[in-house]
């Protein structure tokens, strides 16, 4: 009896322990047996099912045909969101995302001769990550070229964040806006592949991102979102400079959603710069400038370019450099974008009224913005900061002169300020493979943040969130504009020579002060 | 590409420690060779491929396109004495082409095979799109 036990539980565990082994080691795709098509009905590739590992060719139902739209969805995912929602989503795209985005950016002009006609097509399943959507350019492409091409214009859509049953309202704007996100990428490449820019450079991914988060924000609501996540930092990415952007998510140890949001804010803040007419340009003017044949090769000297051309007319101040695309030069480049960089970071300080107002007019329902913005700030003992080339961070000390742009000027004495870091490296001025620059401070120049303004309770719905806002600027915006406080950060070369610097004698580290009530 | 917020994530990261516990119990069995062919990537064609010279090329190392399908390219600037040159972006290919997107905005010197690939667009115009390629060798930080 002890013995057979023994024998079948000899036999029983080695088999079951092999068959977990075996199933965790060499995770075989499970079988799923995919509907047949039946007319209207489409298959389309995909690799990151959550049910499945690999390229594998899901079924789909067609829940909500518009005018510029098909939305799908995965039919052995159609029990996990309602077609009401994705109606919903549809109406959005086709009202909201399909006219501002061509309007703004580029109208797609091929249509790879789709069944349904000249429209985008949506699919909704259920993915393997935290991705909330995503466009891949490889569906532009023949079979040929690509053996998983879908050829048609498409993006993909994740009901994992579309349906959140603890707060609807919420998922249901955030996904109303990754359909924003995602067509402006759609555009963006629909540019460079059939577009005035065919064969031309495409933009850096940090630029195309900027594009969309810019976008998202400004017509389908997003701005709160970003404005929340800034001033919860639950990352504390913003409290330690983990904020560069250039590299997008290489290189730092940046939070995956970090990035997203000062690209939102950073858009944002160009956007309250430029006059009320100029500002259906700017994403066009910088398209335009990508890839062009001059001395340009990134998009940080395309922006710039872009900002300065007179149809955009940034709001640049007495000590911006006018470029000369046919001749740059580092210093010139350098100059211009800690301009840009100073102002962006300063105005995260809330203190720029200009970036008040305007994200107050795009997205009126955070109230809270009238009191200004409530940055995080670094910790309290803070001695050492290091940033990445675009890292930024902010301080709340104290300063003999508000004229300073050095960092070691930060002080326990003088005048309450906002001490303004960042890193004003331009691509391609340095080849180190460690791209921060430090500064270190005395253990008591930095002053506790005060209590969160919006913890994070604080939920979009409380305030009785509207389904979306249209940009749709007031004279009360134009007139906040035109009377801006200006920050002076003109700061000659590569950075102050002054601040510490990675080494080099030229310096990428900035700093600057403002007043702090 | 668009992530979630961290607060949208507690179950992506309950299911990931899930899969990270039974991934533990595979052992060392990790290395099943079975599993090689399950994640095909998309690839370009080359039928219409033309190899080029094996070079060194100089430049800055760019991120192309959206998340999460992002391609690291070597942007080289027309050459001195050629304001109104073009600049040309050769996508990097081969193992190094990941480790090259850390190196995002860096000036870098880039060893390898160099060739032209005239891809096909979908639908029926039957329009192309020329694309460089470097298949990264050897990849060094310059000055």
């Amino acid at each position: 009896m002890i013995f057979k036990r023994f024998a079948r539980t000899a036999l029983v565990v080695p088999l079951l322990l092999s068959l977990i082994s075996l199933l965790s080691a060499c995770p075989q795709p499970p079988v799923i047996q995919e509907p047949t098509v039946e007319a209207g009905q489409r298959l389309f590739w995909v690799n990151d099912l959550a049910d499945y590992d690999g390229w594998h060719q899901i079924g789909v139902d067609k829940v909500y045909e518009g005018d510029r739209c098909v939305v799908w969805v995965r039919r052995l995912d159609a029990a996990d969101i309602s077609v009401s929602l994705l109606e919903e989503f549809g109406q959005h795209f086709d009202d909201v995302s399909w006219n501002n985005v061509t309007s703004y950016v580029h109208q797609p002009t091929e249509f790879f001769d789709d069944p349904n006609g000249q429209v985008v097509n949506i699919v909704f399943y259920q993915a393997a990550d935290n991705i909330a959507g995503y466009f891949w350019s490889k569906d532009f492409y023949s079979t040929e070229t690509y053996a998983y091409s879908n050829e048609t214009n498409i993006f993909y859509m994740n009901i994992g964040a579309a349906v959140y049953s603890q707060n609807q309202a919420a998922a249901t704007l955030f996904t109303k806006g990754t359909l924003t996100h995602e067509f402006q990428h759609l555009c963006n490449a629909h540019y460079f592949t059939f577009g005035d820019g065919a064969n031309r450079s495409e933009m850096d991914t940090w630029a195309n991102e900027l594009c969309s988060t810019t976008a998202e924000s400004v017509f389908s609501g997003q701005f709160p979102v970003y404005v929340n996540v800034f001033e919860n930092d639950q990352d504390n990415d913003f409290k330690s400079g983990r904020t560069d952007f250039l590299a997008w998510d290489k290189g730092t140890a940046l939070s995956g959603f970090t990035p997203y949001t000062v690209a939102a804010l950073f858009g944002g803040y160009l956007l309250s710069r430029l006059p009320e007419a100029a500002r259906p340009k700017l994403i066009q003017t910088f398209l335009a400038y990508t890839g062009q044949d001059d001395q340009s090769t990134n998009s940080v000297s395309d922006l710039l370019l872009a900002l300065q051309d007179p149809e955009v007319a940034y709001a640049g101040g007495a000590d911006w450099v006018t470029l000369d695309p046919l001749n740059l030069t580092n210093a010139a480049v350098a100059t211009d974008w800690a301009i840009v960089m100073g102002g962006f970071v300063h105005a995260l300080t809330g203190k720029d009224a200009a970036y008040l107002t305007y994200l107050q007019t795009v997205a009126p329902d955070v109230s809270h913005i009238d009191d200004g913005l409530d940055p995080p700030t670094l910790a309290a003992g803070t001695t050492s900061l290091s940033l990445a080339m675009s890292g930024f961070a902010i301080g709340r000390t104290k300063v003999a002169s508000l004229d300073s742009t050095s960092l070691a000027d930060a002080s326990t004495s003088g005048s309450a300020a906002w001490l303004l870091a960042w890193n004003g490296a331009i691509p391609g001025s340095f080849s180190s493979p460690v791209l921060s620059s430090a500064a270190t401070f005395a253990a008591d120049e930095f002053l506790a943040r005060p209590a969160v303004a919006s913890p994070l309770s604080r939920d979009l719905t409380e305030s009785g969130y509207p389904t979306w806002v249209r940009d749709s600027p007031t004279a009360a915006d134009t007139t906040a504009t035109a009377t801006t406080r200006q920050l002076s950060v003109f700061i000659p070369g590569l950075g102050n020579v002054g601040n510490p610097s990675d080494g080099t004698t030229d310096g990428h580290l900035y700093g600057a002060y403002a007043a702090r009530p | 590409m668009r992530r979630l917020p961290s607060r949208l994530t507690a179950a992506s990261l309950l299911l990931g420690l899930g899969l990270s516990l039974l991934l533990g119990l595979g052992l060392g069995l990790l290395a099943c060779n079975g599993c090689a062919g399950q994640r095909p990537v998309a690839a370009t064609g080359d039928a219409a491929a033309t190899d080029g010279p094996v070079v060194w090329l100089q430049g800055i190392i760019r991120l192309v396109g959206s998340e999460p399908h992002a391609e690291a390219v070597l942007t080289v600037a027309p050459a001195a004495g050629d304001p109104a040159g073009v600049s040309l972006d050769y996508y990097l290919t081969g193992p190094l082409s990941q480790e090259a997107q850390w190196l995002a905005n860096q000036s870098v010197a880039v060893y390898g095979r160099t060739r032209q690939l005239e891809l096909r667009l979908a639908g029926s115009s039957g329009r192309t799109r020329l694309r460089h390629e470097l298949y990264a060798e050897i990849i060094r930080p310059q000055p």
